[in-house]
């Protein structure tokens, strides 16, 4: 029999079961759309997670530490005495740390790590918690000054001051980048947001950093890093000892008097970025990159997105059972002609490729439009997802439901394989049926 | 085309041709519970190509048996058979399934049409199988229904015709792969007298032009001489009497009593 005949028969008696097909093909639809959507949003989550952190600015910096530590092989173990063996043979970082490391080709810019959270107030607006940068004029790269929305770095304004993320303006009570600059921004310690009940007053005795607010840049434009605020070394480096102790903590305890806790080290492009980490470890220091993270994420997202398959895939087995009944009823209901078809000189083969191709086309169906259905409650999922988190004009509305093509195939191939193996017992058993018992069948 | 075996031996006297079909001890047992049912008891029979036999016997002496065999929709439970030189017993399952696609027609006595396909895809249905293309197998089921008269309802489901009609649509689906053997069970034993005489009408007609051989399964002894050169009668699965049906009226009347008295 030609394949083209099969395709044939197999719709003609599809559809002359129409019911009973869109019953079949609906319980396909809702399994593979379980399915989907659940991968999906495995997906989405990742991509939110991991999409920050692919800024060029982000992939050609690296973090200097003074241990070595494997994120790709982490595992608790680590935490045993094994790990904390590695914590006290930590490397001391000192000034020489940085020039040795400065002297290494493709380097762009080394300087201490001064990232450290903050209590903000600005003058006539708010006070919030934010993290702050401390960096030197050559750490500002040419992204970071196209990003700029308001005023500009202290090199350009010639005035040392704060640069403030776009996205905290709100909390810090700002209306917009126009109206931040100039004002002053204060810093205190991080625990002064958390004594402060609205309307109340800063208590005074806390030790305090004032500098005017320069410029403001747009958060999105730098990922991850994008939240932070930036300030120059002096004034930076005092608002960073408000902080206190939170600043010199590193791995296996506080560091000592002339010690950094890290580094930050910027490369002059992507490429080197290996290169340059490769000459780095070599000297037995730590390194740490946002690919280091990407794959971390990665990793553990291999389980969740797993996990979140299965717990779809119960809709799928429920339809498997569907389309399995389906086809034992087809064949029982076409036993007479099964054995019309086997009289005239079908094949075993030529039958069992009938009720497969059926059930297969009814997978395919399902799957297509389960895939369908899946895009469509993603993309409602994400309408309220992004209204429930509110999202400020100036972030990314969510995609949490992400149905690439490879996923949707997938799913497709998925459905269609579940169905051929439902229908292939039906199949074996017609294929089977002896002519004259079948033909004499009521 | 495959060489009968028995070729060899018939090559003293060339211009016989071998026989379609040769059987020899050709036995069928149904285990029925306990007991075994003897259905064929050892059946010996020759027939050749293009000669038309008819097989007759009490309900329950072996005929749709002995067709289901010759047929390949059975196998032989001992002894040999062999039809257009395919030794039937030695079959695979699926080389008995293209043995009844390409050398027999099947005319069944409930007729066996597809209920949910057309007269014209009922016909070309076996073409449709052996993989013909959809033209050529139109083409040919069209020419088919044609002949049989029913070019008028070439559209219409089974269900909507009449029994004869619905013969007639089985005896063209019979012939669509040009078998080498046609095989009838009572094809008129759902059918009125007149509508009975036209059906066997078009399979004479139609097997002669074929060239087939046809092996017609009948308990009406008129039947059988009208259709048939020669009338096989079964009894409890063995062969009563094998002679060839009287050209006249008159001989035929005579086997007829002679038949009779065999029977009581
Ligand atoms: N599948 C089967 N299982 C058991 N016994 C069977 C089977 N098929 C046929 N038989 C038995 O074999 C014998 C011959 O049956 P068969 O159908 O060949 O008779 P028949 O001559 O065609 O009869 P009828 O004229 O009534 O059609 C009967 O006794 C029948 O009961
Ligand atoms: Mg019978």
């Amino acid at each position: 029999m030609k394949r083209i005949d099969l395709i044939r028969l197999t719709l003609s008696n599809l559809r002359r079961q129409k019911l009973r097909t869109a019953l079949t093909v609906t319980g396909v639809i809702v399994g593979t759309a379980a399915v989907t959507t659940m991968v999906s949003i495995g997906i989405g989550v990742k991509r939110s997670l991991i999409a920050p952190l692919e800024q060029a600015e982000l992939l050609t910096s690296l973090t200097v530490q003074p241990v070595k530590l494997d994120l790709g092989s982490f595992s608790f173990s680590d935490l045993g005495r094994g790990g904390m063996q590695k914590l006290r043979e930590r490397k001391s970082i000192t000034d020489e740390t940085i020039a040795e490391i400065a002297a290494i080709e493709h380097v762009r810019v080394v300087y201490p790590d001064k990232n450290v959270p903050l209590s903000l107030e600005v003058e006539g607006g708010k006070i919030s918690v934010v993290g702050i940068d401390v960096i030197p004029d050559a750490a500002i790269t040419e992204g970071m000054r196209e990003a700029i929305l308001a005023g500009g770095y202290w090199d350009q304004t010639g005035r040392g001051g704060a640069v403030l993320p776009s996205s905290r303006l709100e909390d810090l009570g700002v209306a917009s980048p126009e109206e931040a600059v100039g004002r002053d921004a204060i810093f205190r310690s991080p625990g002064a947001f958390y004594e402060t009940k609205p309307g109340a007053e800063v208590s005074e005795n806390r030790r305090r950093v004032t500098v005017p607010i320069i410029g403001v840049y747009e958060s999105q434009a730098l990922g991850l890093a994008g939240t932070r605020v930036l300030l120059p070394p002096g004034v930076g480096d005092d608002a960073a000892e408000l902080a206190g102790p939170i600043g010199k903590m590193t791995f296996g305890g506080p560091v000592k008097d002339g010690e950094y806790r890290a580094l930050s080290v910027k490369v002059t492009d992507f490429e080197h970025l290996d290169e340059v980490r490769a000459a780095i470890d070599d000297k037995g220091y730590g390194t740490m990159t946002a690919g280091d993270l990407i794959g971390v994420i990665d990793t553990v997202f291999i389980g969740i997105e797993a996990a979140l398959g299965l717990i779809g895939s119960v809709g799928l087995i429920v339809a498997f059972f569907g389309i399995a009944n389906t086809m034992v009823m087809a064949v029982l209901e076409r036993t007479r002609e099964i054995g019309t078809l086997k009289a005239l000189g079908a094949r075993d083969r030529d039958v069992r490729r009938l009720f497969v191709m059926e059930a297969a086309t009814i997978g395919f169906l399902g799957g297509l439009l389960g895939v369908g259905v899946s895009k469509l409650l993603g993309a409602l999922g994400d309408l309220i997802a992004n209204a429930f988190f509110a999202r400020g004009e100036n972030q990314t509305p969510l995609d949490l439901f992400q149905i690439s093509t490879p996923l949707a195939l997938g799913a497709v191939a998925f459905a269609v394989v579940t169905a051929v193996i439902a229908g292939a017992y039906p199949a074996w058993r017609a294929s089977r049926l002896d002519p004259v018992v079948a033909l004499r069948h009521e | 085309m495959t060489e009968s075996p028995e070729a060899a031996n018939q090559s003293a006297a060339p211009p016989t041709p071998p026989p379609l079909v040769v059987a020899s001890g050709l036995r069928r047992d149904y285990q029925v519970g306990q007991s075994t049912v003897h259905a064929l008891a050892g059946i010996d029979v020759t027939i050749a190509a293009s000669e038309a036999v008819a097989i007759v016997g009490r309900s329950g002496s072996g005929k749709s048996t002995l067709l289901n065999v010759l047929g390949g929709l059975e196998r032989p439970s001992a002894g040999s058979i062999t039809v257009a030189g395919h030794d039937l017993g030695c079959l695979s399952r699926d080389e008995l399934a293209v043995y009844r696609l390409r050398t027999v027609g099947f005319v069944f006595q409930s007729f066996h049409l597809v209920p949910h396909l057309s007269v014209l895809e009922n016909v070309a249905l076996p073409m449709m199988i052996a993989g013909v293309g959809w033209l050529a197998r139109r083409r040919r089921a069209k020419e088919l229904l044609e002949r049989t008269g029913l070019s008028e309802r070439m559209r219409h489901r089974p269900t909507e015709l009449s029994g004869g009609e619905r013969q007639r649509v089985a005896v063209a689906r019979a012939l669509a792969n040009e078998p080498k053997l046609l095989l009838a069970d009572e094809p008129t034993g759902n059918l009125d007298t007149k509508t009975a005489g036209e059906i066997m009408g078009l399979i004479r007609e139609e097997r002669t032009r074929a060239g087939a051989a046809l092996v017609l399964v009948t308990h009406e002894r008129d039947v059988a001489h009208e259709n048939a050169e020669r009338m096989i009668e079964l009894q409890d699965g063995a062969v009563l009497s094998d002679r060839p049906t009287a050209p006249s009226g008159e001989v035929a009347e005579q086997a007829d009593a002679a038949g009779a008295e065999e029977a009581a």
